[in-house]
């Protein structure tokens, strides 16, 4: 088999790792048999708090009561396919949380149903926050650019997680190519906010994404890190592929390189012979015109 | 080779036989393999022999070795892409024909129609400012003759004498491709596409290997390899081998009308050649001919035979007329032998002997002539009187410096020994034929060049009554044993032919 060109090859072989990758998460979640709780703490948490109020997804603090149960299963077992079917509770929501579609859980109806379970007797008790919610502080400059180290995959992450640049891709001139499999990230820090995009650094609830980094989770640091760098990536959309106001400094460098270049020309060939040696006589022969 | 310059009328029918056969196409009008230049003179190119202006040639250091003065390994490296002393096409002359249509076509009008001159290279019509030959006869041009860079070995007297007598004194000087011993051109080719044939000493530039580098065009002091800028291929003069090859003399010398030109083969010690152009200024032709082997002897003639030379060319060497005008008689020179190329087209020197000499008088003359008798301003009087028949050597028109500096690298003595020979055959033939010189005479001359009667009869052979077959004499050229040293020749017998390398166009 021979591919037109690089690209093709990377693309087909990301293609079959993440065929390999959804199969395998099909059949760990099958065989999970967890309770609600934990189900919850595994793929929902990263967007949604029990009266923690809003992340990526609404709280889900008394949700039971707002919406109906069956709606409620069919909903989190495929967001999508109730969207395309048209429900007009189901399109609002999507629009309101920006587009943002919520990823099918690889649950049974009964497990869906032990999950609200677990919300419904949360929602009594106190708040909920995602289970790595730790102390938030702001990315120094020094991470900033270790994060967009660790996201090209210059610098690999401690726990051997793949770099962000094999899947996503972000409008920034340091990343050249990053991967199409998955959502491009130029503006997940706006859209999601601090708190979403670690929750999900911290818990990936994408199949793929949770199968990649299984069992090689990010440290505290590179979550601060990498959320950093999309925020500044996020921040400075002037710096997205623009051209740079280096015009005159190229146009300087150039004519001062050329200078250079003619000047060690002119010095090795300083005796080269430029003229006819009879240049005199010719000048002064009469021309017709 | 041998030119004897005494000979050469100036008529240039050499150069167009060479220009008819070869260098009539796109991109080789301007090369003339054989030019013909009036000496004194610029030559062509322009100034060639000016090293300082084209760096030419090899060039010997103070430990004695030599190296070439623009090309070689660092120097063609570092220039490989520029190379900066060549002459450029106004050196030689922007090739030119005219528009002959135009007399034909031109419609009817006040003036009778013009072909003007049109350039071969661009199309256009042009202003000839220069020609292969311009300044042929004008000895004494201050542009061309006064300008020829020879006069450098001259004194400002020497100089000043010969720029009064410049009206009487030139010669000719035809040039072709010396075929050099240890040619500068070979050497400094970063293709490797010229070499030096084995069997007959020609060199060759192999159009198929020629990268257009150019740098045979600087090295070559005698300016003899041309760049084609049509073909994008330098060429230089082939000695016409597909006619050595059947037997025939080269189209220039088979045409020569004043017979000047000799062919014949030399036999040399290759071992030697290093040392002989390494040599010392003052001794470089006396060690190129060290290297010139005597035919008849016997140790020579075993070892040639030892190295594969086959007998017929061993025999054609012993009847070799330019083996006896060079080392035999003595009386050939190579061209500037200071470029150290061991050039092997020798020159017999040119023997101007004095007619008229001009000489200072205070005017006194004139008093005594009749009023209406034309007076000159000037004080110069042109004497006719000689005291002796010819005058002797050291008063020839031409200054031994002068000839010293283009035939002996500055050896007065070297040109003077030349030139008293051929004096010497003169008067023993006037001797012989005339009468009107004593016999004593006769025989000092001769026993002061070093001649006897019988050799001075060979030499007035050559030189006046010589035929063909003397003058030129091609042994069979063994192409067969040459190219089987290369190659195996079994190879394709029996495929597409004996002899056809490439397919012809025609098809088999
Ligand atoms: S005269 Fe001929 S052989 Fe000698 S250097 Fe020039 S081109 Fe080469
Ligand atoms: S053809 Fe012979 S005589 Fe005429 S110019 Fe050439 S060398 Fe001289």
């Amino acid at each position: 088999m021979t591919f037109a060109r690089p690209g093709a090859l990377r693309y087909a072989l990301m293609g079959f790792v993440a065929t390999w990758m959804v199969a395998q998460a099909a059949t760990a979640g099958a065989a999970e048999t967890s309770t609600g709780e934990a189900n919850f703490t595994r793929l929902c948490s990263a967007c949604h708090t029990i009266g923690g109020g809003r992340r990526v997804g609404p709280d889900l603090k008394g949700i039971g009561d707002r919406r109906d149960r069956e709606w409620l299963v069919k909903w989190i077992a495929s967001s999508q396919t109730l969207v395309r079917s048209g429900d007009p509770i189901a399109v609002a929501l999507l629009a309101e949380y920006n587009n943002m579609p919520m990823p099918d859980a690889a649950l049974s109806a009964d497990e869906i149903r032990g999950v609200l379970e677990y919300i419904g007797g949360a929602s009594a008790g106190s708040a909920q926050g995602a289970p790595a919610a730790a102390p938030e502080r702001a990315a120094t400059a020094e991470e900033i650019l270790r994060g967009e180290e660790l996201f090209r995959g210059s610098v690999h992450f401690t726990n051997g997680g793949p770099a962000c640049s094999a899947c996503h891709h972000v409008t920034q001139d340091a990343v050249v190519g990053g991967g199409v499999l998955a959502m491009e990230l130029t503006t997940s820090f706006t859209r999601l906010g601090g708190p979403g995009v670690r929750a999900i650094l911290a818990a990936p609830p994408f199949p793929v994404m949770a199968q990649a980094f299984n069992g090689k989770p990010l440290t505290e640091d590179e979550m601060i890190a990498v959320g950093g760098y999309l925020q500044s990536v996020g921040q400075r959309p002037e710096s997205y592929n623009q051209a740079r106001e280096d015009t005159f400094k190229l146009l300087g460098g150039g004519l001062g390189g050329v200078s250079v270049l003619l000047g060690v020309y002119a010095l090795v060939w300083r005796r080269r012979k430029t003229e006819p040696v009879n240049r005199e006589v010719f000048a002064r022969q009469v021309r017709s015109q | 080779m041998v030119f004897h310059l005494d000979k050469c009328i100036g008529c240039h029918t050499c150069s167009i036989a060479c220009k008819n056969i070869w260098t009539d196409r796109k991109g080789a009008e301007y090369q003339w393999w054989n030019n013909v230049e009036t000496k004194p003179g610029t030559g062509y190119p322009s100034k060639w022999e000016d090293q300082d202006i084209y760096k030419g040639g090899w060039r010997r250091d103070d430990a004695g070795r030599i190296h070439l003065r623009g090309a070689g390994k660092a120097k063609g490296l570092l220039n490989i892409f520029h190379n900066p002393s060549l002459p450029t096409v106004e050196d030689y002359y922007e090739p030119f024909t005219y528009n002959y249509l135009n007399l034909i076509e031109a419609p009817a009008g006040d003036d009778q129609p013009t072909a003007r001159p049109v350039s071969l290279i661009t199309g256009e019509p042009i202003d000839v400012k220069m020609g292969p030959n311009w300044d042929d006869d004008l000895s004494g041009t201050p542009d061309y003759a006064r300008n020829d860079p020879n006069f450098a070995a001259l004194s400002p007297a020497e100089r000043e004498a010969m720029f009064q007598l410049e009206r009487m004194a030139f010669f000719y000087l035809p040039r072709i491709c010396n075929h050099c011993l240890n040619p500068a051109c070979v050497a400094s080719c970063p293709s490797g596409a010229i070499y030096k044939r084995g069997e007959d000493g020609i060199v060759l530039i192999n159009q198929k290997v020629c990268r257009a580098w150019r740098m045979c065009v600087t090295a070559c002091p005698y300016k003899k390899s041309y760049y084609n800028w049509h073909s994008g291929k330098s060429e230089k003069c082939i000695l016409c081998y597909p006619r050595i090859e059947a037997g025939y003399a080269p189209a220039c010398m088979h045409s020569c009308v004043g017979r000047i030109r000799y062919l014949g083969v030399v036999l040399y010690d290759a071992d030697r050649i290093q040392a002989a152009a390494s040599a010392e200024p003052g001794e470089l032709v006396d060690r190129q001919l060290d290297i010139l082997m005597d035919p008849f002897d016997d140790t020579v003639i075993a070892a040639a035979t030892a190295n594969g030379i086959p007998d017929s060319t061993i025999k054609a060497a012993q009847d070799s007329p330019t083996y006896k005008f060079i080392k035999q008689w003595r009386m050939a020179l190579p061209l500037h032998p200071e470029f150290r190329t061991l050039p092997m087209l020798w020159y017999v020197p040119p023997l101007l002997p004095v007619m008229a000499s001009v000489t200072q008088t205070d005017g006194a003359q004139e008093s005594k002539l009749h009023p209406v008798a034309k007076t000159w301003d000037d004080t110069w009087l042109y004497d006719t009187s000689t005291e002796e028949l010819w005058g002797s050597v050291e008063q020839a028109r031409m200054p031994l410096a002068y000839l010293a500096s283009l035939f002996s690298a500055g050896d007065t003595a070297a040109v003077a020994d030349r030139l008293r020979k051929l004096m010497a055959v003169r008067i023993y033939r006037r001797w012989k034929t005339v009468g009107d010189v004593s016999e004593a005479k006769m025989t000092s001359t001769l026993q002061a060049a070093g001649l006897t009667e019988q050799s001075a009869d060979d030499i007035f052979y050559l030189t006046a009554l010589a035929k063909f077959n003397d003058r030129f004499v091609v042994p069979p050229a063994h192409r067969e044993q040459a190219m089987e040293m290369i190659e195996f020749t079994g190879d394709v017998k029996g495929s597409t032919g004996f002899g056809f390398r490439e397919q012809p166009e025609r098809g088999l």
